[in-house]
């Protein structure tokens, strides 16, 4: 009862019409920047910041927030269309999502992309409202050895990731992991492989390599198609995904959303993990595996619905600790500090409306968001008509603007078009871009917290052992790792045999 | 020898992987209980010389799979262009950057029509100012 | 008629010097004509990239041009701080920065892209900021000097957080290290959320963390302060004693945020730009919001701040020596 007291309470407080106007600003402003390639939330959150300054707090917190959750939605539609994925999270998305628009599918894509993510959205803000509290202890279990066990795991999901030889695509997760260790080394300030280049110090952008390794990769292939033969662009075909599509899609979506859920809590880089666990999981538990990577409706459900679960889950530590999750978290912070808003547990119980009225807003937003990218839906479908000698020049134009935007910096523009030719001559030798791209991002934070551990424990290795949920993780991580070389081996042996 | 799918993807490995050890050759590696900034390329290094052996002895073994040739023109308009963005827009900003996105990029393209490509550098770029610029507050001039 | 000549010389040259003055004070007094920027080397939303964001706010009302902050982070401000260097001498693109670009960088690096003297003009001191020591809540010790006792009777080693290695956290961590003797084991993270959070899940022993972060902290009730850097208590934790205090001295330097325009702007432009500064600085709510930040606001005048620069460079040169922190 005290739940629904308070939750009556932040609704008051969110729906006022100021707090209504300023949600909807944040989740359009969100959904345009998530749409674009490369900017991002966190700049834009950051050149609003001074805005807010003249708002009431809890005003400028709804429309901060609503900016973040909104480039969750709107990011899945270029990974869609044009296999643009502008953050880590829309990735996998691209995957299946971009072979359903080849297949004149981008409609029922982008429709379960939208209700998924507003499922996940209601469920994971009621987690908040209930386990808040329970569940941002979580968040402080997870120590660098858990953080590399989980890791792990995430290394060999990668390779459940592309299609084909598992050789290859080991081999692709290390090649990830050298591209990722380019730049300054955390645990002792040493500079690898950046060939005397300072913008190259902080390592390769991920967007830099994303949007090279798929968008611009993408963009190389099918040019060199048509320069063959004319082909029109993606057929449209239906809007609204069939009955059907929504059978396939509604058990990846609750799955998606409670791993989202619980992987959005971890401040370390869990979230990350969230659309791309989703999607392993998804694509081990289906009858015909091999659907993935070819339009599998199930492979937009899941990733979208855990990356929106994640994006709500990772206010829990904010809330609940003061410890911000990411980026965007961090800049709520400073939103906060200028109201001289102190985060952690105490806004609770000293400024219930401003917290309550926090997550009411984040169910609103979400309804909103729901309500307008479902009729644009057929907007952006109608993007695919479009010429497509008149269509890639402006996406080509977009993602450079959109790395530059980045970090201002004119040597990440002409490293994505060097990444996109290098994705094309992987994926012609049979080589898929999505176990490189994954084990990038894990790679610099799997060493970090290998040695932050290491360096904890004094050299005692046994702590990913001791550690339960280490150790759990790393069981999971060897039977996945069995479950995936056993019939490779099998079939070596059958070869073998035959020959 | 054909062209070989796996041989070469194996080939590119190993060229990495090898590439990785001279160029980390000197990173300090300290030891597996205080691990130098070395340690981990120079064990990623061996592990993806490794990989690629494999890959091209299994290519080798298998049935030859030939691949494609990349196409020239593509590539060289699409690099053209990210060079051209990157070198006109410190020296003369936004608008001239975006129309010579626009242009260069559209010669990957054989089928690309002169008068649509000089329209659609003009309306984009002009759209690309508006969006970015005003609308989204980026710090970029326009022109130089 | 030779000292006729000789006087209308001078006359004239006086005149054209008055001329010139009044060109340089109009030049000043019309600045800025065009939208001025800010070039920030933190990831948007660190503390300095809010704070530079709160005054080129105020800037711009005060200016009626727009003031943007620009975000080029990378290379412990290598980049911002080249970038700025090789800028217009204009006055229109303005450096803010910590110490790390003008003192730590040149002191352990070898080749540094920039001279962060011959190639900058010191604008202002913007505020010093302080590192504290914080333990988890249930610690057992109240300040620096039971820590050290209980640390040395416990034995074993203590594991400490900072945010990088060379940034100052990690050399008040080593300088503590060598004055006390204890086993200090230094862990590197990102930042400071990171390593709080290790230590609030039990991994670290302690940590350090900027004052701002200290004092939201503290209002969650998880954490306690051990003692301050710097060379006296700050107004955000008034009841915080400096380790100078407490009995540990060599503590005594504060990290700075200031302001820099490239090398030959003009001497009107720097002064004008530095006296709008300090007001600001000085306005009543920037100054709250500063020290709720964990900021000591100063705003002082250029010479000022170059009169600081030069007195704490060996300082912090010996410091960093000191603590035997190396990048390579």
């Amino acid at each position: 009862m005290v739940l629904a007291d308070s939750l009556a309470l932040g609704l008051a407080a969110a729906a006022t019409p100021i707090n209504l106007v300023y949600c909807l600003t944040g989740a359009l402003l969100g959904t345009l920047i998530g749409v674009l390639p490369g900017i991002g939330p966190v700049a834009t959150i950051a050149m609003l910041l001074p805005v807010t300054f003249k708002l009431e707090p809890l005003s400028a917190l709804i429309m901060l927030s609503g900016i973040y959750y909104g480039a969750q939605y709107g990011g899945s539609t270029t990974a869609i269309l044009m296999k643009l994925p502008g953050e880590a999270s829309s990735v996998v998305t691209a995957l299946d999502g971009y072979e359903m628009a080849r297949r004149g599918r981008a409609g029922p894509a982008l429709a379960v992309a939208a209700l998924g993510s507003f499922f996940a959205g209601c469920v994971a803000t009621l987690l908040i409202a209930v386990f808040a509290v329970p569940l941002g202890d979580l968040a402080l279990r997870f120590g660098p050895a858990e953080y590399f066990s989980l890791m792990a795991l995430g290394l060999v999901a990668a390779v459940v990731l592309a299609r084909g030889s598992v050789l290859k695509a080991l081999a692709m997760v290390v090649l990830g992991l050298l591209l990722g260790l380019v730049g300054t080394d955390v645990n002792t300030g040493f500079v690898r492989y950046t060939f005397g280049i300072a913008e190259l110090s902080d390592g390769i952008g991920f967007v830099v390599v994303a949007m090279g390794m798929f968008g611009i990769a993408e963009i190389l292939l099918n040019l060199e198609q048509r320069q063959i033969r004319e082909q029109a662009t993606a057929t449209v075909g239906r809007l609204w995904p069939t009955r059907g599509d929504l059978r396939a899609a509604w058990k990846p979506t609750l799955r998606g959303t409670l791993l989202g859920s619980v992987l959005g809590i971890l401040p370390g880089g869990g979230a990350i993990l969230a659309s791309f666990a989703a999607y392993t999981l998804e694509k081990r538990l289906a009858k015909d595996p091999g659907r993935f990577g070819k339009g599998a409706i199930e492979g937009v459900a899941a990733p979208e619905s855990a990356n929106n679960a994640g994006a709500q889950t990772s206010f829990i530590p904010l809330l609940t600790l003061g410890i911000p999750s990411n980026p965007v978290m961090a800049l709520m912070v400073g939103a906060m500090t200028i109201h001289g808003i102190a985060p952690g547990p105490q806004v609770m119980t000293e400024q219930p409306t401003l917290f309550w009225g926090l997550i009411a807003s984040m169910w609103l937003g979400n309804l909103m968001l729901v309500v307008l990218n479902l009729p644009l839906v057929g907007v952006w479908v109608k993007l695919l008509s479009v010429p497509y000698r008149l269509l890639y020049p402006a996406i080509l134009l977009f993602c450079c603007v959109g790395v530059y935007s980045l970090n201002y910096n004119a040597v990440d523009v002409v490293l994505t078009a060097v990444f996109g030719l290098f994705g094309v001559v992987l994926i012609k030798l049979g080589c898929e871009p999505a176990p490189l791209v994954l084990a990038f991002v894990l790679g610099p934070m799997m060493e970090e917290n290998l040695r932050r551990a290491m360096t904890l424990s004094r050299g005692d290795a046994t702590v990913f052992l001791t550690s339960p949920i280490s150790a759990g993780l790393l069981v999971a991580t060897a039977l996945m790792l069995l479950l995936i070389v056993a019939p490779q081996f099998r079939r070596m042996r059958r070869d073998a045999f035959a020959e | 020898m054909t062209r070989r799918q796996d041989v070469a993807a194996g080939a590119i490995f190993v060229a990495f992987g090898i590439a990785a050890l001279g160029v980390g050759w000197n990173y300090p590696t300290g030891s597996a209980t205080r691990m130098g900034p070395g340690y981990f390329p120079m064990l990623l290094a061996a592990v993806l010389i490794g990989f690629g052996i494999a890959v091209a002895l299994a290519g080798l073994r298998n049935r030859a799979i030939p691949f494609e040739r990349m196409a020239l023109r593509p590539a060289a308009a699409i690099m053209g262009a990210a060079l051209a963005f990157s070198v006109l827009l410190p020296l003369a900003g936004l608008v001239p950057a975006s129309a010579a996105v626009v242009a260069i990029g559209s010669l990957g393209y054989r089928e690309s029509r002169p008068v649509e490509v000089l329209l659609s550098a003009l309306l984009l770029s002009a759209f690309n100012a508006a969006l970015f610029v005003w609308g989204l507050g980026l710090t970029i001039n326009l022109f130089w | 008629m030779q000292i006729k000549y000789i006087r209308g010389w001078a006359m004239s040259l006086a005149a054209g010097a008055a001329l010139l003055g009044l060109a340089a004070a109009a030049q000043a007094q019309e600045f800025p004509a065009k939208p001025v920027k800010f070039v920030v080397w933190t990831a948007p939303g660190g503390s300095i990239d809010v704070l530079s964001r709160l005054i080129a706010e105020k800037l711009s009302q005060r200016w009626k041009q727009p003031v943007v902050v620009e975000n080029k982070p990378g290379a412990s401000g290598i980049l911002a701080s080249e970038y700025v260097a090789r800028a217009p001498a204009d006055g229109l693109t303005l450096l803010v920065t910590i110490n790390t670009t003008h003192i730590n960088n040149p002191v352990l690096q070898s080749k540094l892209s920039y001279d962060p003297v011959k190639d900058f003009e010191p604008v202002s001191q913007l505020a010093i900021g302080s590192v504290t020591l914080i333990a988890p809540a249930n610690h057992p010790a109240n300040n620096v000097a039971e820590f050290v006792a209980l640390a040395k009777k416990k034995g074993g080693g203590v594991n400490y957080g900072s945010w990088g290695v060379g940034s100052s956290a990690h050399l008040f961590g080593e300088l503590l290290r060598q004055k006390t003797g204890l086993d200090l084991n230094h862990i590197a993270y990102k930042g400071e959320m990171p390593a709080i959070t290790d230590m609030l899940g039990g991994r670290l022993d302690v940590t350090f963390a900027g004052g701002g972060t200290t004092r939201a902290q503290l209002a969650g009730g998880k954490i306690k302060v051990l003692g301050i850097t710097g060379p006296r208590r700050i107004s955000a934790l008034p009841n915080v004693a400096t380790f100078a205090e407490q009995g540990f001295p060599g503590f005594e330097l504060a990290g700075w945020v200031a302001v820099y325009a490239p090398a030959k702007t003009s001497k009107g432009i720097v002064r004008k730009i530095s006296a709008d500064l300090a007001e600001v600085v000085h306005s009543q709510d920037v100054q709250s919001r500063m020290v709720e930040n964990g900021f000591e606001p100063v705003g002082g005048t250029p010479e000022q701040f170059a009169t600081l620069y030069r007195d704490e460079f060996p300082k912090w040169a010996e410091l960093i020596k000191a603590s035997g922190a190396k990048v390579e």
